[in-house]
Parts: structure tokens; sequence; C-alpha cells
């Protein structure tokens, strides 16, 4: 069969990305190795450990069970797009304070499941915010560290804070 | 993973077409269930027809008595419907349970039905509602009933260049509902799933819908339990009598992982857990 490559242009991290792939190129791999992107992890590679996890379309998403094909026309945003300048996001900030990571491989991960957990947590201020909130959203992250204490803690915190609780 | 060609038709029509012309060729929706396949080497797939660039197959919409979901409509979507929480909370349930957060965000409930693992929530539940399929060859459709659709393991009723366009379920006015699985370990793939909805008059339960997934090669309702419920008040017990029913007449497949009595008791508890708290639910209404 001959190689067949397709350009593939999307939006990453603010800024349009165009890259030449094959079609059972997969996005993970991409960001990671044509991208210079190495926050987002292969922990797993079949979607159940979350450590690859990016956000799509604001949501959350497993980057290793993406074609990178079906990037094309979509917003996709990693870790590396929540540092600014020399600005940590409130969630990094407060990761570092909860003690949210122990060796880290895991953490991009979280934190962007934290995102998008936050962004929909913004449709509705008036809404509270328990723990088994954040655990449920964030069941698809497996920290083998045992972090999951500070983890939920860090995630609370800027709940609160973006909730005005 | 081996090379393939890559279809984004915008139309439905072109993608049966692809579909119709070319062995091989695999229609991709979320990719949550595809992609590790396509991954693990397990499938001989030479072209990939991707859905998500055809437009309005996404919605959930309320049609009198009846509802309709467009077939790339994400678990996420179905959780999160208020529509959904009120008229067929069965479905935003079973859907607010699938995998996780990521997985949900993706898989979609057609590429979830379509793709009829045994293993699957969804199937239940389709089951369970009675639902309709809405099937496409072209310009042509036909209906079909989720007791009809699957046919065995990862087998259904779809026919070469057809696809599943939309799902359509009768609002179950009336009516309480359950859906519980067992995964061992947590969020992995369910060893038993039930899905059950219960219809109570004054003290009596008028009908039962009871479907049984995870453990034969399709869902199952469990007619016999149902049959066990219909015109009885339900109290404790006989609802336990009716868990126990559950597996009359059936035989469930070899090779789950668990020893057979293990897995046959855990349909029973899961049937009489899931038939409890229908119950429950039916007195809050």
């Amino acid at each position: 069969m001959e190689t067949n490559t397709i350009k593939v242009s999307f939006r990453l991290n603010g800024s349009e990305t165009t890259v030449d792939v094959e079609p059972s190129s997969i996005l993970l791999d991409t960001l990671r190795d044509s991208l210079g992107l190495t926050g987002s992890k292969k922990g797993c590679g079949e979607g159940v450990c979350g450590a690859c996890s990016v956000l799509l379309n604001d949501k959350v998403v497993c980057s290793c069970l993406m074609l990178t094909v079906e990037a094309s026309g979509q917003k996709i945003t990693t870790i590396e797009d929540l540092l600014d300048g020399d600005r940590l996001d409130p969630l990094q900030q407060a990761f570092i304070e909860s003690d949210g990571a122990q060796c880290g491989f895991c953490t991009p991960g979280q934190i962007m499941s934290a995102k998008s957990f936050l962004n929909e947590l913004k449709q509705d201020s008036a809404l509270e915010v328990h723990d088994s909130d954040i655990k449920e959203a964030l069941e698809g992250n497996l920290c083998r560290c045992g972090s999951y204490n500070g983890i939920v803690d860090a995630v609370r915190k800027v709940a609160k804070l973006q909730q005005k609780i | 993973m081996k090379e393939f060609q890559y279809f984004t038709p915008k139309t439905l029509e072109q993608a049966c077409q692809i579909l119709k012309e070319r062995e091989g060729a695999k229609v991709l929706a979320g990719g949550q269930s595809l992609i590790p396949v396509m991954k693990l080497g397990l499938s001989d797939i030479s072209s990939i027809v991707d859905l998500k660039k055809i437009a309005n197959l996404s919605y959930i919409r309320k049609e009198s008595n009846e509802i309709a979901i467009g077939a790339l409509t994400t678990h996420s979507e179905i959780a999160r419907s208020e529509l959904l929480r009120s008229d067929l909370p069965l479905l935003s349930e079973t859907a607010s349970k699938i995998g996780h957060t990521q997985i949900r965000n993706r898989g979609t409930i057609g590429g979830s039905i379509c793709h009829a693992d045994p293993a699957a929530d969804l199937p239940a539940t389709t089951l369970a509602l009675d639902a309709t399929m809405v099937l496409q060859r072209d310009t042509a459709q036909r209906k079909i009933k989720a007791d009809q659709f699957f046919k065995g393991v990862f087998e259904t009723a779809l026919e070469k260049g057809e696809l599943l366009k939309e799902i359509r379920f009768e609002i179950p006015r009336g009516s309480s509902s359950a859906f519980l699985k067992l995964t061992l370990p947590i969020g992995g793939f369910a060893l038993v799933v039930v899905s059950c909805l219960l219809w109570i008059e004054g003290d009596d339960c008028k009908k039962s819908s009871i479907a049984i997934g995870g453990v034969t090669e399709t869902p199952f309702r469990a007619k016999k339990s149902e049959e066990y419920l219909q015109g009885h008040k339900l109290d404790d017990n006989r609802i336990a009598s009716a868990a126990e029913k559950s597996l009359d007449g059936i035989s469930i497949m070899q090779g789950l992982g668990y020893p057979q009595e293990y897995v046959e008791r855990m349909i029973r508890v899961l049937t009489k857990r899931a038939l409890r708290l229908a119950l429950t639910r039916s007195k809050e209404r």
C-alpha cells in the first residue's frame, strides 16, 4: 500500500499549527515527538491511566486514543499552555502548595482533567463542589505514587476560589 | 499500527458508499473502542471512515412521546442532558458510568452500540428501554428494535454499507429505573450490568423491564423475573425471589475470568439491588 500523508491543521495552545502525518499517527506521539510538547505522557497507551490527557475544545480527552488526523480544525490545549511566561496557573500553584505531586509523571494529566472540570464548573458559579465531584471528574487519572489526597486538596482549593464559596 | 486509508465524508450517503465499495473498511466515531483495538493489532482494517465531519449526527430531541438521539452524541452529553435526566434517566445514568471522564467526552452512543461489546453498558440499557435503531443505507432508512439489533459478540444487524443514524426511545412514563454495574477492578470493563425499569401503580408492579449484560453474547431480558413481579406488590422478599429467577433458562458465557458460581451469584445480587433501587426511586417520584 502506498504511504499517504495528510496535512492536518489545528489550533494548538493558541496558535495555528500544521503537521503532515500518516493516518495511523496518534496525537500523543505527534505532540511529543514532532512538536516537542513532552508534558503529556504515555502511561498506558490504551486510555486507562489518563497521563496523556489534553483538552479537545476545552474538554479533557486521552490523546493516546486520538488519531492526529482527528485533530483537524479542532482546538487542542496541552499542559504547556498553562504557564504564562513566569506565572503559574492557579491550578499549578495549588498542586505545589497541596503536595499534589511526588514523581510528577501523572501530574500534567491530572491538571488537564482538573482544568476541564473547572471549565465546566464555571458555567454554574452557584454550584457547590464536593470532594466526590472532584474524584469523579478525575477518575480517569491514575497516580501510582498515591498523591490523590494532595490532588483533591489542590483542585478543591481552586474550585472554591472560582466558585467564590 | 497497520497503515490505512482515511476518509472524512461530508454526508451519510458518501459514508455508506465508501463502506459498500471498500473491503476492510470500518467506521470511526469517538474511537474509544476502535483505536485500542487497532493499537493492539487485533484488526485488519484497510480503510477508516470518520463520521465526525458529517453534520447533524449529534443531537438529543424530544418528539412528542419519543426521544431521538443522534448516533454521534457523546456519553458526556447524554449524561448531562437535563431533558434525559428528567424523561429518560436510565439512559443518562448508564452513560454517566461508562469508562471515565475522558472516555465519556469522546465515546458516542452510536459507536458503543455498533461495537456491541458484550461487556458494554449501553446495549443492555437500549434493550431495557426497547429502543429503536434507525439504520441508513444510501438514502434508504430502516428501523430495527434493540432485541433484533444485537446478534452476537461484536456483531449487529448492520449490513455492509449501512450505518446507525439515530436511536429512538419511547419515554417510559410512570416508571422508575436503576442501572448498576460490577466492574473488577473499579473502572474496568463490566463483569455484570443490570439495567431495569419498574412501573408501579398504587402498590402493585404493573410491569417491569430487566436487562442484563456482560455475561452472555448479547444482553438479555430476565423474563422470568419480570413475570414473577408482574401484578404483585413489591417487597424485599418478592424482589429477592425475582432476582433468583434472573438466570432461569439462561446459560452464561464460559471464560469470563471468574468462577461460574461467583458470576451467577453476582448477577442475582446486582439484579436484587437494582430492583430495590428502582423501587425506592418510585416512591420518591
